[in-house]
């Protein structure tokens, strides 16, 4: 056997065991990669349900995807500096992936570009940016369900004056669903929406304007709130104002609004699944790192809750958190 | 038809088979290593997840046996039947800070115990926890836990899974419940209805710290299908996740294997319940560890494929390298060197071998010694006889009186040939000696050469050796044939006839003629022919005493390292060069 054949055979076998080598090693690795992951969520004030679930959520599928996960942001949903601030730190971590619920959908542009730039993913969950510069977006589509609680609020009120209370409107969550919702009104002429109040990020305000508003307009018969905050002020405002015949109609659910629920204050509410949100945005963020990403867009879909469904197990298990 | 190719050199029929064979044990490892790993990893998860699952059970039932007890307790309690006998009774309201004082203790001495709820006959809030508030007016037959418990008999404690408590203000958990009905002791009639529930974190710590490989969970359901306990249970709740509660119900075996889910269930009952507990584990972590294994198993083969492919060439080295000495050697020998190297390290059937061998060409060597001396010997007594045939006094006189009478008459021609065939029968016969002085050879090539100039006329020569060169001997006759040579093949036939020229000399020690001819020449495949022994069937031509003979005489006497060299060229002539030690005396060597 010629020395030649000889050192080849030995050099193919050598290569052989340095290429099983590395997939014994790469086989390590699969199970073993870890991604960072910073969560910015738009508010963490306490009592605010459906942070504190996305954020539950967000943590189960950190702990099931292999996600190292940094929760982060503002006080509250009208932080805007607060949350660029939560932002840049993150950045400056130099995380693999940014989750991030946008406060404001034109000033938050400009630090997820620079995330981008930095070959940081971007996962955005529950409100977008101006410009479509995400790997995925995760979010309840706000128009769609504000246009079904248009339309049941439609049906039931016939005739009569709306006010709209919202959130925070530099955020795409408030403007989709004022959108949706005025458009389903659109279908019932005999409906007069007389007026949209930004009450920020408070129940208090949200309580103050709302009251304000009963107290001087003894003609309005229908209220939409745009998330749980507003939302919890209008039923503050209307069970102390003991108005009768009040339709009101809101986004998500808290403990609040589920005994508002109850007692009837709130005729019915477009139940999130913020725990669904936040898991599913981790699942996209640890896909994106891991290039398995499918979807840009996930939809987590809405549960329309009225006192009449709100004893069934299904809509429990959505209102009721688990905690 | 031809026959497919069969390696015949010994290496490569050893590392062949070496590499076929360890091939197949690569393939072999391989396919039954991942079986048996595969089915090692799978058995042993199933084993652990058992093992794992009874102990969680028993921890569970023993919780829920110890809620049992504190459940029989409140049953017992005097004040609690007194006053849910006759709540109307006048010190009523006595009894009922008595028992509130003790269930208000109890969560107190055991933290299992989230809260209770105590309800009279007509299902009225009798007992709340003092942190709780009871919605007004609600209907506690609507909940689930109470609906549960009427499948029970009365006084059984019923067991109902997860369940969001509606009935208080803002406080709304998801909770596990034990409830059971209060009896009279005496007349055994209901008469309320106690609700202890559990704390749901004491299962959570129970089961959420266990895991089975890296990502495998528990779960519990109860008797209808219903999650009573999951790690992600709001992802069941939210409709992300599922599982296979049905089946789980239905099934009678311990395991079930969902591969399109990746999922290997593990079945348990829990004690003192009708909850079952299943143990997740993921197949594709046991496939991972079976592959992992798997790939140390290749490493391991390869790594013993490559020593073993080493050792099979250093193996066939070992014997092949010995063998292509001897190889070499017998070479050496069939290209006539019987001095070959025979002494060769190996293998003791290969180093016998070779001393035969050995041995053997030391026996030819021996043998054609002893045919040269034996050669040698017949041709000098064949000589020898000759010379005795002729009488050479006889022929002597015979010539001196040819003389004579040429001389009387005056014939010189005659006169000069006598002479020259006297002196031609003088050397050949030279009393009987083989080597003779170069003197004495010349003179015997000059006399053949007067004689042959009378029968050929166009015959030429010239005769020049050295004076230095005359005293030294040489064997006899070996001038003479070469010339007879060049005379019938190289002039004889030359219409032109031609000149022959002998030149001695001595150089460097050595004794050199050179016999040079311009007569025909040879064809080159004439001349690479010219030393090759006659054969036998060939008539011997006319002249011919063959030049082989006189190569293999001059070797004989002096060895290979003098001889004779031969150039010719067609119609140029031909020029043979013979080189002989220069010596005296009678001896060859």
């Amino acid at each position: 056997m010629s020395r030649k054949v000889f050192y080849t055979v030995i050099a193919f076998l050598l290569a052989g065991i340095f290429v099983t080598f590395g997939i014994f090693l790469f086989q390590r690795d699969m199970t073993a990669g870890k991604v960072d992951a910073a969560l910015i969520v738009k508010s963490r004030q306490s009592g605010f349900e459906f942070w504190e679930q996305l954020e539950k959520g967000a943590e189960e599928g950190a702990k099931e995807f292999g996600v190292d996960l940094k929760v982060d942001g503002a006080l509250s949903e009208d932080d805007t500096e607060g949350q660029i601030a939560a932002v840049q730190r993150a950045i400056a971590e130099g995380p693999d992936v940014l989750i991030l619920a946008a406060v404001d959908q034109d000033a938050l542009l400009p630090y997820a570009k620079e995330a981008k730039e930095k070959g940081i993913k971007l996962i955005l969950v529950d409100s977008g940016l101006r410009e479509p510069v995400e790997d995925c977006f995760v979010k309840t589509d706000n128009y769609e369900a504000a246009n079904y609680v248009g339309d049941v609020m439609g049906r039931e009120m016939r005739a009569g004056k709306v006010v709209i209370v919202s959130h925070a409107r530099q955020t795409t969550t408030a403007q989709q669903r004022i959108a949706g919702f005025e458009r389903a009104i659109l279908n019932y002429p005999e409906i007069e929406i007389i007026g949209v109040y930004d009450t920020g990020d408070s129940t208090r305000r949200s309580y103050e304007t709302t009251a304000k508003l009963l107290q001087e307009n003894s003609d309005i018969t229908g209220i939409f709130a745009t998330n749980q905050i507003s939302a919890e002020g209008v039923s503050q405002a209307i069970e102390e104002a003991e108005r009768s015949g009040i339709y009101f109609y809101a986004f998500d659910h808290s403990a609040a609004q589920n005994e508002a629920l109850e007692k009837g204050i709130v005729n019915g509410f477009a139940a999130q699944n913020a725990f669904n949100m936040g898991y599913t945005a981790v699942k996209a963020a640890a896909e994106a790192s891991r290039g398995t990403l499918r979807e840009n867009v996930i939809d987590t879909g809405f549960t329309f809750a009225t006192r009449e469904n709100m004893r069934e197990e299904e809509i429990q298990k959505l209102i009721y958190p688990f905690v | 038809m031809k026959k497919a190719r069969v390696p015949k050199r010994i290496s490569t029929i050893i590392i062949l088979c070496f590499s076929l064979f360890m091939i197949a044990i690569l393939i072999i490892m391989s396919v039954l290593s991942y079986y048996y790993s595969y089915e090692s990893m799978r058995e042993r998860t199933i084993a652990d997840t058992e093992v794992i699952l009874s102990q969680v059970g028993k921890n569970i039932g023993r919780y829920i046996s110890n809620i049992e007890s504190i459940s029989e307790i409140i049953n017992a309690n005097q004040d609690v039947l007194t006053y849910l006998k006759d709540p109307d009774a006048e010190n009523a309201g006595l009894t009922r800070t008595n028992f509130s004082n003790f269930l208000n203790y109890l969560p107190q001495i055991d933290a299992n115990i989230v809260s209770i709820f105590i309800f009279d006959r007509e299902n009225r809030p009798v007992y709340v926890p003092a942190n709780l508030r009871m919605k007004k007016n609600y209907d506690i037959t609507q909940d689930k836990w109470y609906q549960n418990m009427e499948n029970y008999k009365a006084g059984q404690p019923a067991l109902t899974g997860t369940q969001v408590r509606v009935m208080t203000e803002k406080e709304n958990p998801w909770v596990l419940s034990l409830a059971q009905r209060i009896l009279n002791t005496a007349t055994g009639e209901v008469i309320g209805t106690q609700l202890v529930e559990l704390n749901y974190s004491v299962i959570d710590d129970i089961l959420n710290d266990i895991s089975l490989g890296t990502r495998g969970y528990i779960f519990v359901i109860d008797s209808e299908g219903q999650m009573v306990y999951h790690p992600q249970l709001q992802l069941i709740y939210s409709g992300l996740k599922t599982e296979e509660t049905a089946q789980v119900l239905s099934t009678q075996s311990t395991t079930l294997e969902f591969p399109e889910q990746n999922k290997l269930y593990s079945i348990s009952d829990i004690p003192n319940t009708e909850f079952k507990m299943v143990g997740v584990s993921y197949l594709d972590e046991i496939v991972a560890s079976a592959r992992e294994m798997i790939t140390l198993y290749i490493i391991f083969t390869l790594v013993m494929v490559l020593a073993a492919f080493i050792g099979a060439v250093k193996i066939a080295e070992y014997i092949t390298r010995p063998l292509s000495r001897l190889e070499l050697a017998v070479n050496e020998v069939e290209a006539g060197n019987l001095d070959a190297d025979f002494a060769i390290q190996g293998t003791e059937e290969i180093e016998k071998f070779a001393g035969s061998l050995s041995a053997m060409t030391g026996n030819v060597k021996q043998l054609m010694k002893q045919i040269v001396v034996d050669q040698e010997m017949i041709r000098t007594s064949e000589l020898k006889a000759l010379q005795s045939q002729i009488n050479p006094h006889f022929l002597y006189n015979t010539l001196d009186s040819i003389v004579w009478i040429a001389e009387e008459t005056g014939n010189e021609k005659i006169k000069e040939i006598t002479v020259a065939l006297a002196n031609y029968f003088r050397i050949v016969l030279s009393a009987g000696k083989d080597i003779i002085s170069v003197q004495e050879e010349v003179e015997h090539v000059r006399s053949y050469l007067v004689i042959q100039k009378m029968r050929y006329e166009t015959l030429d020569y010239h005769i020049e050796v050295e004076e230095a060169a005359l005293p030294f001997t040489m064997p006899k006759l070996l001038l003479q044939p070469i010339v007879e040579n060049a005379i019938y093949h190289g002039i004889k036939n030359e219409p032109d006839g031609g000149t022959i020229s002998i030149r001695g000399f001595v150089e460097d020690g050595k004794l050199i003629f050179i016999i040079s001819d311009n007569g025909r020449g040879m064809r080159p495949h004439e001349l690479k022919h010219i030393f090759e022994p006659r054969r036998k069937n060939r008539p011997i031509r006319h002249g011919g005493v063959a030049m082989h003979n006189i190569k293999e005489r001059i070797d004989l006497y002096y060895g290979p390292e003098y001889g004779m060299r031969v150039e010719s060229e067609y119609h140029r002539g031909t020029r043979v060069t013979i080189t002989l030690p220069a010596r005296k005396g009678k001896e060859p060597r």
